[in-house]
């Protein structure tokens, strides 16, 4: 009995590998041979709405200034702006840098929070109370944005149905060392490929917390951020899209991020995301199948997106699955040569549609020398692996043990401005 | 020592080691029960001279050097890098239909004192060396050809048929004659453009812009007032204060310029829940009569036919067509991922985006005199007589004035 459940066990798995393979290789394929759909960002119109800018910031002081500075070149018209930086419980001058650039710019707001949980849902839904613009606008501390990215982003919101936008995130520090290198090619994979494919496809864009806004009206509609999920812009997307509203992928909208420069630093960065990412799959599964807002197409790649941090987990176990009827003997699972052609095929191309999605985004991104880096990112997957796994099992833990997830903020490592 | 070297040297110590590491099949098996040689193979004599375990060997060495093989490349990659750079954005970008206009001035004020030189033919760079001749008023003869960058401080005249192959810069007004061909245009004053006229790529004016019949205009043409278009004019990019096809604004009462009364949006809401609270939500097909009225935005999952006189007082989601039928309005923006068709008289006062392709028939009209907006079909976009847009008009497909076959 044990070793029939194993094997079929070792058969689900790569069953939703070959599934997630099929995946990629559509969206792939749509990006390089199907219609592209317009974003609104050509649309030029002298009504804009009012725009509220949060960038949390807990202990900042490294990119704070850069950050604001970058916001006040944009384009956006004064009287339709705020800016709000939210100093969140910083114990460095991130406060006193605010303070000396609001003085100069009335535009800018600091919001100083120094009580209450810490953590970047709980200062949003603070900065959602006092923020003035129907929109609202995110950026994290160490993000550039480009002079017209506040226009570009918030003209999306003309169309009714759209609830939240999302930019393209593009990493500044590639320069840094091997990881930074990999996280770009992961990035442009991401964001040219799989993300422009959904939006094309009509299916689920996802908004992803920065580089992008929301109705301000529907967030506190929703009663705010849950502060026990880690993964606020998850949440948000799914609430979103379950209510029947859109997220609009703006891929020309790009805005340099500062990606981490360590492996420990990505490791804790990808479990928290992990961790995030999970716990809202446990919180929409439900709601996301029943919704009556939503086709066929989008609740599957819906569901397929909720379960992109489980994929991981399953392949962990699979693995370690397969060593144990290695051992054991049974590793004689389906006999048929069906079976044996989809296994073959899977093998053959299955394992690559990540890889093909990464090259093919850099071949879009118009930079091919890079693609001579993707075997490493074999490494990189690896790391993913066990740091998604752990990262699985702590949401797991917090939603049933109804236990209250830390926040870790990423660390920075800016030295140059770019160029 | 180079980089090459440093790949090889670690290429080799990599090969030795798996090969050093690893152990030999028959040892493999022989402590590990599970682990068995293929029957088959195992029935492969040993080569003569006793050279299985040389073969072995070299497997193991093959089977190494598949391993690394793939990331050879990479290894050159991360040791010599030739694209490390972040990917390039364009942070100063931003949406003006006027950019080209304004980018190129700015470039040649840079790169020449256009009122400090003497009339004739001076070396500057713009984006690259260029020979530029500057003029006061200026006649370009019929049928000639202009090589270099043209300044006239005055008026200029191209004569038909005549050639200029890079860009003029006009301080008064333009004419350019039936049949000429310009690469790029930017003038501070109007700009008149006979029939079958072919511009390359640009044309941007301060003031009011008339093409003629059947020109063809680019990539982008920009006035800072009024732009007119004749029947047949082939574009991409229009943008205009506002932009009108010939044939003439039908006379009488216009809806479209009437601001209807309506009730604040979403002033009646209490609790937003799902997207319902805030938009009236179609499933298939609709079509909105005279009379009827709607206190929030229509998302429609099906075509939407905006009856002969009805009105609409805000935006409208559309996934199928759009219609606008014959004196109805539509008061807000329209997104729609079909075709969208405006009938005579018809009117939306917001932007018009489609993913598809837009057709306004005569003296349809897009956006307010008050407020710039944009008409953008993605595969195309069809103009008929006495057409006016408020603003700006893009299409990735064909662009046309069709006044002759409009009805």
């Amino acid at each position: 009995m044990v070793v029939l459940i194993l094997k079929l066990y070792v058969v689900l798995v790569v069953l939703i590998m070959g599934i997630y393979a099929v995946r990629h290789y559509l969206f792939t394929v749509n990006r390089l041979t199907g219609d592209q759909r317009l974003f609104y960002h050509d649309i030029v119109d002298d009504e804009l709405p009012r725009v509220s800018v949060l960038i949390p910031m807990h202990n900042e002081e490294r990119v704070a200034r850069q950050s604001l500075e970058s916001l006040l070149r944009c384009d956006y018209p004064r009287e339709l702006l705020e800016i709000i930086p939210i100093d969140d419980h910083s114990d460095d001058g991130t406060g006193a840098i605010l303070d000396e650039m609001a003085a100069e710019h009335p535009v800018i707001r600091p919001l100083h929070r120094h009580e209450g949980l810490r953590g970047k849902p709980a200062a949003l839904n603070d900065a959602l109370l006092v923020a003035a613009g129907e929109i609202i606008i995110c950026f994290d501390a160490d993000y550039l944005p480009g002079q017209g990215c506040l226009r570009d982003l918030s003209i999306s919101f003309k169309d009714p149905e759209v609830g939240a936008v999302m930019g393209r995130v593009v990493p500044v520090n590639t320069r840094s060392n091997l990881l930074t290198r990999l996280l770009d090619l992961e990035r442009s994979g991401g964001y040219q490929v799989d993300q422009q494919a959904r939006h094309n496809l009509h299916l689920m864009p996802q908004y992803g917390g920065t580089v992008g806004g929301f109705r301000r009206d529907l967030a506190l509609s929703f009663g705010g951020f849950d502060p026990r999920v880690l993964a606020e812009d998850t949440d948000l997307t799914y609430r979103l899209y379950i209510g029947g509203w859109k997220v609009a992928y703006a891929n020309k909208v790009e805005c340099y991020e500062e990606v981490p420069e360590t492996w420990s630093v990505r490791s804790r960065q990808i479990r928290r995301w992990s961790r995030g990412h999970n716990y809202t799959m446990f919180k929409h599964i439900g709601a996301l199948l029943r919704s009556r807002f939503l086709s066929r197409a989008e609740k599957l790649d819906g569901l397929l997106l909720l379960h992109i941090y489980l994929l991981p987990v399953f392949l962990f176990t699979g693995i370690i699955d397969s060593v144990a009827l290695f051992f054991m003997g049974e590793m004689q699972i389906l006999d048929s040569l069906l079976v044996f052609l989809f296994v073959a095929t899977y093998s053959a191309f299955g394992n690559f549609a990540p890889f093909y999605q990464i090259a093919t985004a850099s071949l879009l991104d118009g930079v091919t020398h890079r693609i001579r880096l993707l075997p490493f990112l074999m490494f990189y997957f690896l790391l993913n692996i066990w740091t998604i796994t752990t990262g699985f099992f702590q949401a797991l833990t917090d939603r049933f043990m109804h236990r209250r997830a830390g926040w870790d903020k990423t660390s920075r490592f800016r030295r140059e401005e770019p160029a | 020592m180079s980089a090459r070297r440093r790949i090889a040297s670690l290429l080799v110590l990599a090969s030795i080691l798996i090969v050093a590491v690893a152990p030999a099949p028959a040892e493999a098996a022989e402590t590990d029960g599970a682990l068995t040689l293929d029957p088959s193979l195992q029935e492969i004599p040993p080569a003569a001279g006793g050279a299985r375990p040389g073969a072995a060997a070299l497997l193991l060495l093959v089977f190494a050097l598949l391993i690394v093989l793939p990331f050879v490349p990479g290894l050159f990659e991360v040791y010599r890098p030739r694209d490390r750079y972040p990917l390039p954005i364009d942070t100063i970008y931003t949406k003006d239909p006027r950019f080209f206009g304004i980018s190129a001035r700015r470039l040649l004020a840079e790169a020449l004192d256009v009122d400090g030189v003497a009339p004739g033919v001076h070396e500057a760079t713009l984006s690259r060396p260029e020979s530029i001749e500057v003029r006061d008023d200026h006649a370009l003869p019929r049928g000639t050809g202009q090589e270099a960058v043209l300044v006239a401080r005055g008026t200029l005249e191209i004569g038909a048929g005549a050639a200029c192959s890079r860009e003029v810069y006009v301080r008064g007004e333009a004419k350019v004659g039936e049949g000429a061909e310009l690469r790029a245009l930017s003038c501070e004053g109007d700009v008149e453009l006979a029939a079958r006229v072919m511009l390359r790529r640009w044309l941007d004016a301060d003031g009011n812009v008339a093409a003629g019949p059947d020109c063809v205009l680019g990539n982008s043409v920009a006035a800072g007032g009024r732009l007119t278009l004749a029947d047949g004019v082939a574009f991409s990019r229009l943008y205009g204060s506002p932009v009108v096809t010939a044939g003439g604004v039908p006379g009488g009462a216009d809806a479209a310029e009437v601001e209807p009364e309506r009730a604040p949006l979403y002033g009646d809401i209490d609790e937003i829940r799902t997207i319902e609270d805030l938009a009236h939500v179609f499933r298939g097909d609709t079509t909105v009569s005279p009379g009827e009225s709607f206190r929030r935005p229509l998302v429609v999952k099906g075509d939407l036919v905006v009856a002969a006189g009805a009105s609409l007082p805000y935006a409208a989601r559309v996934y199928g067509d759009l219609r606008v039928e014959r004196g109805a309005t539509i008061h807000g923006d329209a997104f729609v991922e079909g075709d969208v068709y405006l009938d005579e008289g018809a009117a939306v006062r917001g932007n018009v985006f489609s993913q598809a392709r837009i057709r306004l028939a005569p003296g349809a009209r897009v956006g307010r005199p008050d407020a710039r907006k944009s008409l953008i079909g993605k595969t195309g976009v069809e103009l008929g007589a006495g057409v006016v847009v408020h603003g700006y008009i893009l299409t990735d497909g064909r662009g046309r004035v069709s006044c002759a076959g409009s009805s």
